[in-house]
């Protein structure tokens, strides 16, 4: 059985006039692939990325994610959700300003109730895996743009979740570092199998993924294996952007 | 104690924001305890001005007829002998305990070559203890003094060092002899004068002698008596009536004639008087409150704006797996924390200006000539209405914080995957 089920997914926006962003979704993600979805801007790829994590509802259809429905929760219920089973990567970072780079880390922990010396005992070895432990007292206006993406996938993956939801990861990245970000989720999704859902509009970064779901006009387009990511035209080597 | 973590780490970034927010509180809670402080100065001035009366007295004194009745004439004087003193003492027993009558006239006294004007009280023994006098040296008069009509004197410790020279032993003043209006008085107990009575030159001797010495004019300047069991001014008020009716048809006068009698009922008085400190006191914690309020709304504001700054921060959090209550509860406990620092602060102020009022305004007292007044004494609040005012400052961060922390606590975390 797949770890994320969709079916006839169903997303309308009511500003003044109705849009239909999402127009019947049927999507099946099994566990520890590493999938990009990639769509032109309103194709409809954010919103089913807020569905996936538990952001935002739907308006019809059926959303299975490790065998639980995930439908109609109180927002308790879809806090413990994301809590527990997914870690976000975001464009923009998100890191909370007045916090160092370790505090940022522990945050979802604190969230579990875990305590203070076990949550910061396990943000500094996470930071440390990912070669951040110089940098783990630092605000995050002190490090770079790709440091603050490892801070970042530091804490998505802090509470050991079953998917890792990446928000256009490296949109806010030069190239370089880009393919730094995308080598790194590679590597994680080899090394512990976590499942990856990179959302994208670029075709460099899709290229990196296993998988690559296209999405257009809020239907899925079609679905193309990468194992050997050689995507073309871009080819093998391509470099992003 | 994580909690306390996070709100310091957020304060702390909006140092500028905080301090003016906490302002606010500040002056709420110093204006709470300044002006609690104050009422208690005002109201300590009023009691102390009031005297201390412990038991209840009325104090009966003669007026005129207002209508003719019964072959007296309107406008004719009333007047009272030992003979309503008698009817007051044998016709309320439910209600009068003790009665006692005087008359009070002003003549010239003399020790030696020291001469002044004095007012002279005939009085019966119980006008000491109605009034609780206090005994420096010797004794009151007695019965034994009304009895044989004995040319005894007591008189206040005021008077007797204006007589008798500065700063006197008093014991050596007792057995000395005054003269009134040239008959020789037996000194035989100094008492103490309060701010209130005593001030002017007054001496006591028995009813009964100035009765005897004195031609014409003996008649009582007024009665008065204690009782008991009159609980309400409702209870006071009927029975005045119904006193002043009885004496009416004893004097000839009209059963409804409000001229006749004045009466004043010291119970009444201080009943009054509770009343007003009651108001008072009301008026100073709701304006008070009213401070604090706008202090309050100052807070929620704040919040509210922080609230506003931070969706995306929250919007992040929720994303992270922060439950609604979670951040409510990180919103109100900032702002209870922010109340509770600042209306710590605010509350020592106060206490400091109370400090200030009692040093420089307090416990001066007014000298009106015959009597001093305090407008002002041992101003202060008690350790529970500060503690009071501190919950109330707690539960007034909770009251700021809720609507902020509602408003944080519906945020979408969509909030966190906008792109700016």
């Amino acid at each position: 059985m797949s770890l994320i089920q969709l079916y006839g997914i169903n997303k309308t926006y009511d500003n003044g006039q109705p849009l239909h962003v999402l127009k019947g979704i049927d999507l099946n993600i099994g566990e520890g692939e590493y999938v990009s979805i990639m769509g032109a801007s309103g194709s409809g790829k954010s919103t089913l990325l807020n569905i996936l994590g538990i952001l935002d509802n739907y308006d019809s259809g059926e959303y299975w994610l490790d065998g639980k429905l995930i439908k109609n929760l109180s927002e308790t219920q879809a806090a413990h959700y994301r809590n527990h089973m997914i870690g976000f990567i975001f464009q923009s970072f998100n890191l909370i300003p007045f916090k160092t780079a370790v505090e940022n880390v522990e945050l979802p922990l604190f969230y579990q109730g875990v305590s203070r010396k076990v949550r910061h005992e396990r943000a500094m070895e996470l930071l440390s895996k990912l070669g951040l432990d110089s940098w783990a007292e630092h605000h995050p206006n002190e490090l770079s743009g790709g440091q603050k993406q490892r801070v970042a996938i530091a804490r998505a993956l802090i509470t050991n979740p079953r998917i890792i939801l990446a928000d256009e990861p490296t949109g806010a990245l030069d190239s370089k570092t880009s393919l730094e970000v995308m080598e790194l989720l590679g590597s994680l999704n080899k090394d512990s199998g976590v499942t990856i859902i990179v959302v994208t509009h670029e075709s460099g970064v899709a290229n990196s993924t296993d998988k690559i779901i296209h999405i257009k006009d809020g239907i899925i387009g079609s679905i193309e294996e990468n194992r050997y990511h050689n995507l073309s035209p871009f080819g093998g080597n391509t470099v992003m952007k | 104690m994580e909690l306390l973590d996070e709100i310091w780490n957020s304060l702390g970034h909006n140092k500028l924001r905080t301090a003016l927010t906490g302002f606010a509180v500040s002056w709420g809670l110093l204006m709470i305890i300044a002006l609690l402080g104050a009422g208690n100065g005002l109201m300590n001035a009023l009691t102390s001005n009031m005297g201390v009366s412990l038991t209840n007295i009325m104090t009966v004194h003669p007026g005129r007829r207002s209508l003719p009745y019964d072959g007296m004439k309107a406008q004719s004087q009333v007047r009272m002998d030992v003979g309503d003193v008698d009817f007051t003492s044998n016709n309320f027993r439910d209600v009068i305990d003790d009665v006692t009558a005087r008359i009070i006239y002003g003549s010239s006294i003399s020790y030696g070559k020291e001469s002044l004007n004095a007012t002279i009280n005939g009085v019966a023994p119980l006008e000491f203890s109605i009034n609780n006098r206090i005994l420096i040296a010797g004794r009151f008069l007695n019965e034994l003094d009304m009895k044989e009509k004995r040319r005894t004197m007591v008189l206040f410790d005021k008077t007797a060092s204006s007589l008798l020279g500065d700063d006197p032993y008093y014991e050596k003043i007792l057995g000395k002899y005054v003269n009134i209006a040239n008959q020789a008085f037996l000194i035989v107990g100094i008492i103490k004068a309060d701010e209130f009575s005593g001030g002017t030159s007054e001496v006591y001797i028995p009813l009964t002698t100035l009765t005897a010495i004195r031609q014409g004019g003996t008649w009582f300047s007024n009665i008065s008596f204690s009782f008991h069991s009159l609980e309400t001014e409702q209870d006071n008020e009927e029975f005045e009536n119904h006193y002043k009716t009885a004496m009416n048809r004893r004097h000839r006068a009209a059963p409804t004639d409000k001229s006749t009698f004045y009466i004043y009922n010291s119970l009444t008085n201080s009943l009054q008087m509770n009343k007003a400190v009651k108001i008072m006191n009301i008026a100073m914690w709701i304006l008070g409150f009213f401070t604090l309020l706008s202090g309050i709304v100052g807070v929620s504001n704040i919040m509210l704006i922080t609230v506003k700054e931070r969706i995306r921060e929250i919007g992040v959090r929720k994303a992270l797996g922060a439950s609604p209550w979670q951040i409510t509860k990180l919103i109100v406990s900032e702002s209870i924390v922010i109340t509770a620092i600042f209306g710590f602060i605010g509350m020592l102020l106060g206490l400091g200006a109370i400090y200030l009022m009692d040093i420089t305004l307090a416990n001066n007292p007014t000298d009106l000539g015959f009597v001093k007044m305090y407008m002002f004494k041992d101003p202060g609040v008690d350790i529970a209405v500060a503690l009071e005012a501190m919950l109330l400052i707690v539960a007034a961060g909770t009251v700021a914080g809720l609507l902020p922390a509602l408003k944080a606590a519906r945020v979408r975390p969509i909030e966190a995957l906008r792109n700016d």
